[in-house]
């Protein structure tokens, strides 16, 4: 193990500098710019600017992550994880609440999120514990040692509360356990009994349908017959159970469910951001309204557009073709996560640029079909494009990651 | 592919599962593949194909199409005086689904209109939908504390509210409107399209705290205001006619009464009245009854007010003169087939002059059989009987005239003493306005001039001459017969000293089903003053009075109050008022907000001795107060002028339009400024006290002292 900090650039490849994620991770930060520019130009406060600054620190970060020697990253990995929980007891304490979720702390001019360092404490460490030897997803207590690695982290999110970020710490767990050969039936049914859930509350035929679809692909595993039929079991009774669970909660706990599963049964509440942001879309057509023309975007229909509502800007302003442009920029970043998981000889690098695929996955669906009325609204950010100097960090420091990945791989 | 990923899943199997890793990263991609093209489906979806509905939506909520609302226009009396114009009211609305804080907006709602909390609760509760009203036509400066609530819920909606100035007087002409600021009686229901102009409107884009921002690339299309009317009416003219009418109704007991007053020279309407009335900011069940302008809408018999049309023919054709005698019978005449003819003070031989001022039913009827069917029915249609006046009221009637064919053999008779045909009001009076107007018929009207808001005029009535009835030579020697009438015979109630007056009383039986009744009088009163220059031809008709069924009895005084006040309110100097000598105790006038002169004329002519607190030109005080009953003897104070110093001799007495002495603030305030007048003020409650300046760019500017 090379224990000098110092950067040897003789050791690196420069011609594996992975310029297609480079870039798309410059165009979508720029998307985020001009949107970020329209939504709040007429503002007193300069979201932009500050916007601006991130980004520009953000690259540099990326850079340093890019071409940080990557046997230190891996002797990194706990001690930002070890950080993150010391910010996140932190910002219970010192926090400021935005929203009702204590998730910020002031530093200077800035907030800083601790939930998005915590996304990348877990990243690691998880990355840096799976990739040891003899570490393996299917004994009992490594899966246990792994669980802790998430627990604290998650019970901390949940003291805010942040559903969101704790959603993005599951789903980011639930991926890498999948990638390292956790029991494939049983993730499926972890994975899965939300949605059979969410069907069974929608009506009985979405319930049995749903219910029948993952049966089958339960069935298809392979796996021991008694575990298929325990699967297939377990489904159908989060289905039955979710219904009579609904009735027997308080009327003010029934609403809040359904403003969650369906914001447009409230519109004065969280429906009313998704009903405005679906109008600014839905309004935008083929090429949309033309930069800062957007009338929805202009006139402030969609309270804190900028955070975690950027996306309408775009679809409204640049119309299907902005919005379709950014998923095809999302989809490629997401394809070289999976690539590089796939195709990097360090196992560190396999699980961590698994991860980084997770977590821009999760964000970017959850986010945009939050924004078009498809899921339910939780506090996620669009990845490099909504406002705030954490996430944008996190983010480069997730690209930088992948191009680290890349320039350090060895050549096929 | 397939091997690259394999080999590599084998060669790196720190964490390899179970089974191999190729479809693990297949159903990876397919999940990846699943969720990306859930996104772009939806968002093709949304834009694509949906982006008309969402269009349209995202446009109604951010454009905001603002009324621009045309002024109705205002109606004005002949002197210009404002008797119906708009001012500025605010409506409340809610939108249930957007209001923040219901019990907030509800508890100021509360405080400014004294209404329970409770009330908007239930209506912002039970309301369907995203609008509710709350309460209507608020004055503005009601609702201080409802329109510093910033609440999304909250709408205010400015709508104009029509204002009577001179409140009931007048209504029954002019009408009113309903809420909707439509003209629903009256004039304002006949000329409502030329009133209520038409709306513009102008785009404005509403942002998402619904604050409206001005969108410079949407069309404005500007409001085309009302017009406004001038009337014939005078209304201190009609104001004097409906407080006789309302008050000699109430002595005599009577169910209706009519009083209509016509300008001679010009068949100019000055004022018209019926008796019940009502009162357009009270409208009620009983409302209907008194909207009816009864002088054009209800026929009846005119009795002996119409011996002054058989007086004129008569004489026109040479077949009676004023001292010819004719026989009475001694009051009963039985003619061919029975018919009875009766005089209620029966005569021998009388000259016709005094057949007239008696009004002998038998010699008016003799003097009509002297002329041929055919004449004389071409005598009554001239005179306008049996005709419309085309008068420009809604509902007039045209009365009815037996074609000679159908004359029986006494229906001359008959018509020579009026019964037997049946009129309006308004055509006897017009009768009598042509015979004061030198024998010739004006069509009568009383719209005079309507303007566009910028003062073009649309569209002016002139006086139209329908014909010459009889020569000018002839109505002389009526009016002198009339006169007569009023000096010594049956019209001695009217008489006024110091003014000659020309007039003729009428009784007729009223016909209930298909009969003369004989308990149902209507007693009537026609003629005009001065006799000598005629200046109103007016009648008075009183339906079924309780009292006396005679017209000279009912009709008269009416008739004479009505025209000794006006005459004297013009400053015809001459009279003397009769009433002090034989009154020990005299209601006394409103002189309040008269001119200084005017006041002075009134009060000698009811020769009451006055002091002035201050000399200026209007009184704005007097004791004792109006319609009070005084002795004659007592002493008057008034209070007239302004402090000195603040008096503007810039002013001219024309500019001083608006008097507004009396009225309450509020009143005062909306008089004034739908005048484009500004307005200081200094106290509460009614104005005492009216001060006039202009400022440099000479607008008027009027200082309200109230108590």
């Amino acid at each position: 193990m090379d224990n000098t900090l110092d950067f040897k650039l003789s050791e690196t490849k420069v011609e594996n500098f992975d310029w297609a994620t480079f870039f798309t991770v410059i165009m979508l930060t720029l998307m985020g710019l001009l949107s970020i520019y329209s939504a709040t130009v007429t503002f007193a406060e300069d979201f932009f600017g500050k916007q601006v600054l991130s980004a520009l620190i953000g690259v540099g970060v990326l850079f340093t992550v890019a071409f940080f020697p990557h046997k230190k990253l891996k002797t990194l990995s706990y001690w930002i994880y070890g950080l993150s929980i010391v910010l996140l007891v932190a910002v219970l304490f010192i926090g400021v609440r935005i929203n009702g979720t204590m998730g910020w702390i002031r530093v200077g001019g800035f907030n800083m999120q601790p939930a998005e360092i915590a996304k990348l404490g877990l990243l690691l460490a998880l990355s840096n514990f799976l990739s040891q030897k003899g570490k393996s997803i299917s004994k009992i207590n490594i899966l246990g040692k792994s669980i802790l690695f998430l627990l604290p982290l998650l019970i901390l999110i949940m003291l805010q509360p942040d559903i969101g970020s704790a959603s993005v710490l599951i789903a980011l767990f639930l991926g890498i356990l999948f990638w390292t050969g956790f029991n494939s039936i049983i993730l499926l049914v972890v994975i899965v009994s939300p949605f059979i859930l969410v069907a069974s509350l929608s009506g009985s035929y979405f319930y049995l349908i749903s219910a029948g679809v993952f049966s089958v692909a339960v069935l298809i595993l392979k796996s021991r017959l008694p575990l298929k039929l325990l699967a297939i079991a377990v489904l159908f009774t989060v289905g039955l159970s979710g219904p009579i669970v609904y009735k027997s909660l308080a009327p003010h706990q029934q609403s809040r469910i359904d403003s969650f599963l369906d914001p447009e049964s409230d519109p004065r509440g969280s429906g009313y951001n998704v009903m405005q942001s679906k109008l600014a879309v839905g309004s935008g057509g083929i090429t949309g309204k033309g930069f800062q023309q957007g009338t929805l975007t202009q006139l402030r229909y969609i309270p804190e557009q900028w955070t975690d509502f950027i996306y309408s800007v775009p679809t409204e302003e640049f119309g299907f073709l902005g919005g379709a442009g950014i998923i095809f920029l999302f989809g490629v970043l997401i394809l070289r996560s999976v690539k590089l998981a796939v195709e990097n000889d360090n196992p560190f690098f396999k699980i961590l640029c698994f991860g980084v695929g997770v977590i821009f996955l999760y964000h970017i669906l959850i986010n945009i079909g939050m924004v078009i009325g498809m899921m339910p609204v939780m506090g996620i950010p669009l990845p490099f494009m909504s406002y705030g100097g954490t996430s944008l960090l996190f983010n480069m420091t997730l690209a930088g990651l992948l191009l680290n990945a890349n320039r350090t791989q060895k050549m096929l | 592919m397939k091997q690259k990923i394999n080999t590599y899943f084998k060669e790196n199997s720190e964490y390899k599962g179970p089974k191999g890793k190729f479809w693990k990263f297949w159903s990876l991609m397919t999940v990846i593949l699943i969720g990306f093209v859930m996104v772009v489906v939806r968002l093709f979806s949304i834009q694509i194909i949906n982006n008309d509905k969402y269009e349209k939506i995202a446009k109604r909520q951010h454009e905001s199409k603002i009324d621009l609302r045309a002024d109705r226009g205002n109606i004005y009396d002949r002197n210009g005086m404002l008797v119906a114009t708009t001012f500025k009211t605010i409506s409340i609305a809610a939108d249930p689904t957007l209001i923040e804080n219901i019990d907030k907006l509800c508890a100021a709602l509360s405080k400014d209109l004294g209404s329970p909390i409770s009330k908007y609760k239930s209506k912002i509760n039970r309301a369907k939908g995203s609008f509710v009203w709350l309460e209507r036509g608020v004055s503005p400066d009601l609702l201080n504390n409802t329109l510093q609530l910033n609440d999304k819920g909250l709408l205010t909606i400015e709508e104009p509210k029509r204002n009577f100035p001179y409140r009931a007087t007048g209504s029954q002409i002019i009408g009113f409107t309903n809420i909707d600021n439509k003209g629903i009686s009256g004039l304002e229901m006949q000329y409502d399209s030329v009133l209520h102009g038409r709306s513009g409107f102008m785009h404005m884009y509403r942002d998402g705290l619904r604050r409206l921002r001005p969108s410079p690339d949407l069309p404005i299309v500007e409001p085309v205001h009302g017009n406004n009317i001038e009337l014939t009416i005078d209304i201190e003219l009609q104001r004097i006619v409906e407080y006789e009418l309302k008050t000699g109704m109430e002595r005599l007991l009577a169910e209706a009464g009519t009083v209509i007053a016509v300008k001679p020279q010009t068949g100019e309407i000055l004022a018209i009245a019926s008796y019940p009335m009502f009162d357009p900011y009270n409208i009620n069940e009983n409302s209907n009854e008194g909207m009816r302008l009864r002088g054009i809408t209800d026929v009846l018999e005119p009795g002996s007010t119409f011996k002054m049309v058989t007086a004129a023919m008569g004489i026109e054709e040479g077949v009676v003169n004023e001292e010819e005698i004719l026989n009475g019978h001694n009051g009963v005449a039985v003619y061919h087939g029975g018919a009875r003819i009766a005089d209620v003070h029966g005569m021998g031989k009388v000259t016709f002059r005094e057949a007239m001022q008696n009004s002998s039913n038998i010699i008016m009827g003799e003097v009509a059989n002297r002329l041929p069917s055919e004449l004389l029915y071409k005598y009554i249609r001239d005179f306008g009987f049996g005709l419309p006046t085309d008068v420009d009221l809604p509902g007039e009637v045209s009365g009815y005239v037996p074609k000679p064919q159908k004359f029986h053999v006494n229906t001359k008779r008959y018509l020579g003493h009026g019964y037997g045909l049946n009129s309006t009001p308004l055509q006897v009076v017009n009768a009598y306005a042509a015979l004061a107007n030198g024998g010739n018929l004006m069509k009568p009207f009383i719209i005079k001039e309507i303007t566009t808001a910028a003062g073009e005029v649309i569209k002016q009535n002139k006086p139209e001459k329908v014909r010459q009835v009889v020569s000018e030579k002839t109505a002389k020697r009526v009016t002198d017969l009339l006169v007569s009438v009023v000096d010594s015979g049956s019209g001695k109630r009217a008489q006024i000293e110091g003014m000659k007056i020309a007039g003729k009383t009428g009784t007729s039986q009223k016909i209930t089903n298909g009969r003369y009744s004989k308990s149902d009088y209507n007693a009537s009163f026609a003629g005009f003053f001065p006799a000598d220059d005629p200046q109103i031809a007016m009648i008075v008709i009183v339906e079924n009075p309780r009292r006396s069924i005679y017209g000279g009895f009912n009709s008269a005084p009416i008739f004479k109050n009505i025209a000794s006040r006006w005459m004297l309110s013009r400053g015809y100097e001459n009279i003397h008022n009769p009433l002090i000598a034989t009154n020990d105790s005299i209601m006394m006038p409103n002189i309040i907000g008269m001119k200084a002169n005017e006041a002075n004329r009134v009060l000698s002519f009811y020769q009451f001795e006055y002091t002035e607190v201050e000399k200026g030109k209007f009184v704005y005080n007097q004791y004792p107060q109006p319609n009070q009953l005084v002795k004659g003897n007592e002493e008057l104070v008034l209070t007239t002028g302004f402090p000195v110093d603040m008096k503007d001799t810039t002013l001219k007495d024309t500019d001083i339009k608006h008097n507004v002495l009396g009225f309450s603030l509020r009143r005062a305030i909306s008089v004034l400024q739908s005048n484009g007048i500004a307005i200081e003020v200094s106290g509460n409650g009614y104005v005492k006290n009216q001060l006039w300046k202009k400022n440099k760019s000479g607008k008027l500017i009027c200082t309200l002292i109230c108590e």
